[in-house]
């Protein structure tokens, strides 16, 4: 009977390699966690030190919008011990497909292996009237581009301290240390040493918080000493710009810039010549001198409406590894301050150190 | 201070009253009076050194009772680091929440626990213009060409996790077919038990079967308006699905790579290949699949199936396929909104055993590239061969190109033109084509596998 001899074959050549499963690559001391982008897991390495290995779906260099499920993505989270999403709905297109195929009951939504970081998370753009697809893709939990906000990124490092140790409460003084490590850096960064040296991280994201943070510098008389990102873009606090697509809302919101307009005339949907029309005019009646927008988007309308203007395009990566510059959270923030800065300098101005 | 005046209205007492007791009338010695001024003094003097004893105790008491509130106070007041926490913690409190509508009770995903499932619907709807020619000497014979619009399908999907350890999934599917009539069925419905041990899932109910690439996917998830000729041949026009039972397994290996292999019992009730409407038996199916990135934007996929069953006869003989489906895709990460390019291959061969005894080979393949070259536009081609399970002398030679317009995630036009060559028997009965297809889907629908 040659079926019965195939699929004894088939089986045989399915169940040939099983013996020879090692044990997982990632090593039985350390905690294997899966990040659904390259932000978290840059930031769950930061935590995690020598006691996790961590493996990222997206690349940095996609949308996270629209990751393919492929199936190789769930031999990466089959053994993994924790998976760190974005959440917000940010994955809905592709994350439940990898969690089913992956069988990995340690990560399914209701375990404690797996993590949603949007909790915690200071958000924006949280909609408050029903949510239909008219609005385009809209999410209903609030814009899940979360990240880009150096606070949340803080704030994030937090909630993945705690998760992690409680799922390996042995290194739990490490976490705690590396995460006061990782903190002390992102302060640095944004206000800069020597304020944050004076004043203290906390003591300056409480005043930042509370809308007191200039007043807090000039009352003491430090607003000189305001360095890192804060201070590169104090300049520029106002200061109108477009977007590709509505993702930097938190970081905007973060540095005092507005965003004017979107190229997309609704989220997720691609800029019409009618809307790119109305958007050059935009541009020459209200100042606007600046677009800023990820790599992995189209530059043809942009591109045109720069010739049509003399609107400079600013193109940055809004995940880690999303350009050769964004090696790390902080020179992924660095890099986008360091081009948008550039960009909004009055050609007369010289730059700022 | 009461007790300082108290000591020293003792001490003058005693010294004071002594002498006050042996008083004599006639006035002290000036001797007596120097020692008792002496004695004044000595005792003013210790009461001056007591006196500033106690303040220096005093003193030293308030230093501490100080240090101690200040303690007390640096103690009760938040770090700069808690008052962080509880101010982030007020910032969450003021952002606005979701505006519960009329019916969030039931339908509201964001948050609380759902009573309804997940519930999408589907609409497929044709415009299909057919022109055969068989080619006949009289052309008075040529059939002119058929043109109408049809409601292909509407599906109507549920899904939910019934327990911690499974979900469902039914999907309704109606349709018009060619002559208007409109037919409603269960296209599929099964529970699926996701914490089995060991990788393994399984699916009990009624399924689409495993069996290729092809046969798996809804007809809204595929690249072409039909299936193409082998599928519709051996599989049927929308492809095989039956009830039964079915195990997957995620196979371990010391490469880490996807393999998959899937099993199932399902009725023999496909007409095109197994026993139709004479069902009384099962097929067995089996498939194997192999994934692998070649590169970070290059994907292949490599799959073995077999399904074997009563073909439904009379005498007892059976029907054996066998498929080979081989799939590329190409999507660079950076420009994966602009590009893809997927080139998808299956060959599907049958043994069927006939009444005589006999068995009857015959195969099919196709073939189709698909190029997406804008966000929205992708463009296919496919080719097409099959012949027939049940008449190997007939063959089908199609050819099919095509242009997708995404209007968005959830809505595409697609038009496609087929011609379609016919050899042996059917010689002669050449078929054109040309179809406008509108799909569009409401609610959450989960994405289909890779």
């Amino acid at each position: 009977m040659k079926w019965k001899t195939m699929v004894v074959l088939l089986t045989l050549a399915a169940s040939g390699p099983v013996g020879l499963a090692p044990a997982w690559a990632y090593g039985a001391d350390r905690l294997a966690v899966v990040t659904t982008t390259t932000d978290l897991k840059c930031i769950t390495e930061a935590v995690g030190g020598d006691h996790v290995k961590v493996m990222s779906i997206a690349s940095g260099a996609e949308d996270p919008h629209f990751v393919s499920a492929k199936p190789s993505f769930m031999m990466t989270a089959r053994e993994a011990d924790l998976w760190i999403a974005i959440g917000m709905e940010l994955e809905i297109g592709w994350e439940g497909l990898i969690l089913e195929g992956s069988r990995n009951p340690k990560i399914r939504k209701d375990s404690k292996g797996y993590l949603d970081a949007s909790h915690g998370v200071l958000r924006l753009e949280v909609p408050t009237e029903k949510v239909t697809r008219t609005m385009g893709d809209v999410h209903p939990l609030g814009n899940p581009h979360y990240w880009l906000d150096p606070l949340n990124a803080r704030i994030v490092a937090k909630t993945i301290a705690g998760r992690l140790a409680e799922l390996d409460p042995g290194h739990a003084e490490d976490f705690t240390r590396n995460l006061r490590a990782f903190q002390q850096t992102l302060d640095e960064r944004m206000f800069g040493k020597e304020l944050v040296d004076e004043v203290g991280g906390d003591r300056l994201w409480l005043m930042e918080l509370k809308g007191g943070l200039q007043g807090l510098l000039d009352e003491r008389h430090l607003t000189s000493k305001l360095g890192g990102w804060a201070g590169k873009m104090l300049p520029f606090r106002g200061e109108k710009i477009l977007t590709y697509h509505k993702s930097w809302t938190y970081f905007v919101n973060r540095f005092g810039l507005v965003v004017a307009d979107q190229l997309e005339p609704k989220p997720g949907i691609p800029p019409s010549p009618g809307h790119v029309l109305a958007v050059i005019e935009q541009v020459k009646s209200g100042h606007i001198r600046t677009l800023l927008m990820e790599p992995f988007y189209e530059r043809k309308a942009p591109d045109l409406i720069a010739e049509k203007t003399g609107l400079k395009v600013v193109v940055c990566a809004n995940s880690v590894g999303g350009d050769p510059a964004a090696k790390d959270y902080f020179t992924m923030i660095g890099n986008v301050v360091d081009k948008l800065a550039a960009a909004l300098k009055p050609a007369s101005e010289p730059e700022r150190r | 201070m009461m007790n300082r005046y108290a000591l020293l209205a003792f001490l003058l007492a005693g010294v004071v009253a002594p002498s006050g007791l042996h008083a004599e009338p006639s006035a002290p010695p000036a001797d007596g009076m120097a020692a008792l001024k002496a004695e004044l003094a000595e005792l003013r003097r210790q009461m001056q050194e007591q006196r500033q004893a106690y303040e220096s105790q005093i003193e030293q008491l308030r230093r501490e009772v100080k240090d101690l509130a200040g303690r007390a106070a640096a103690k009760a007041a938040p770090s700069p680091q808690d008052e962080l926490a509880a101010e982030i913690e007020k910032a969450k409190g003021d952002v606005p929440q979701p505006q519960p509508g009329l019916l969030s009770m039931f339908f509201n995903k964001g948050g609380g626990q759902s009573s309804v499932p997940d519930i999408s619907v589907l609409g497929d709807f044709l415009g299909h213009y057919v022109a055969d020619h068989h080619n006949a000497p009289n052309p008075a014979q040529e059939e002119g060409g058929k043109r109408h619009f049809q409601f292909r399908e509407v599906e109507v999907a549920f899904a939910a996790p019934v327990d911690p350890h499974s979900k469902a999934d039914l999907i309704l599917t109606g349709g018009e077919d060619e002559h208007g009539e409109w037919n409603m069925e269960l296209e599929e419905g099964y529970l699926t038990l996701t914490t089995l041990p060991y990788d393994l899932q399984a699916r009990f109910g009624k399924f689409r079967t495993v069996f290729g690439k092809n046969n798996p996917f809804h007809t809204h998830a595929m690249a072409w308006v039909d299936r193409p000729d082998v599928i519709a041949n051996f599989l049927g026009p929308d492809g095989m699905a039956e009830t039964g039972a079915e195990v997957s397994w995620l196979v371990p290996n010391p490469w880490k790579k996807y393999i998959e292999w899937t099993a199932a019992f399902q009725n023999n009730g496909n007409p095109e290949s197994f026993a139709g409407d004479r069902q009384d038996d099962v097929m067995f199916t089996n498939h194997m699949k192999y994934f692998d990135n070649l590169t970070p934007a290059t994907t292949a996929e490599l799959g073995g199936s077999v399904a074997t069953g009563a073909n439904g006869d009379g005498s007892g003989g059976r029907t054996m396929l066998e498929g080979v489906d081989f799939t590329v895709k190409w999507k660079p990460p950076s420009q994966g909104l602009y590009k893809a390019l997927t080139w998808q291959s299956e060959v599907i061969l049958s043994q069927k055993d006939r009444p005589d005894g006999a068995t009857l080979g015959s195969w099919g393949a196709y073939s189709s590239l698909e190029y997406q070259f804008a966000r929205q536009w992708r463009a296919f081609a496919r080719l097409d061969y099959s012949e027939f399970p049940d008449d190997a002398q007939s063959k089908q030679l199609g050819g099919a190109v095509g242009l997708t317009y995404d209007m968005s995630e959830y809505c595409y036009w697609r038009l496609e033109y087929k011609h379609t060559s016919a050899q042996g028997p059917l010689a002669g009965q050449d078929r054109d084509e040309l179809w406008l297809q509108l799909n569009f889907g409401i609610g959450p629908h989960q994405a289909h596998k890779y």
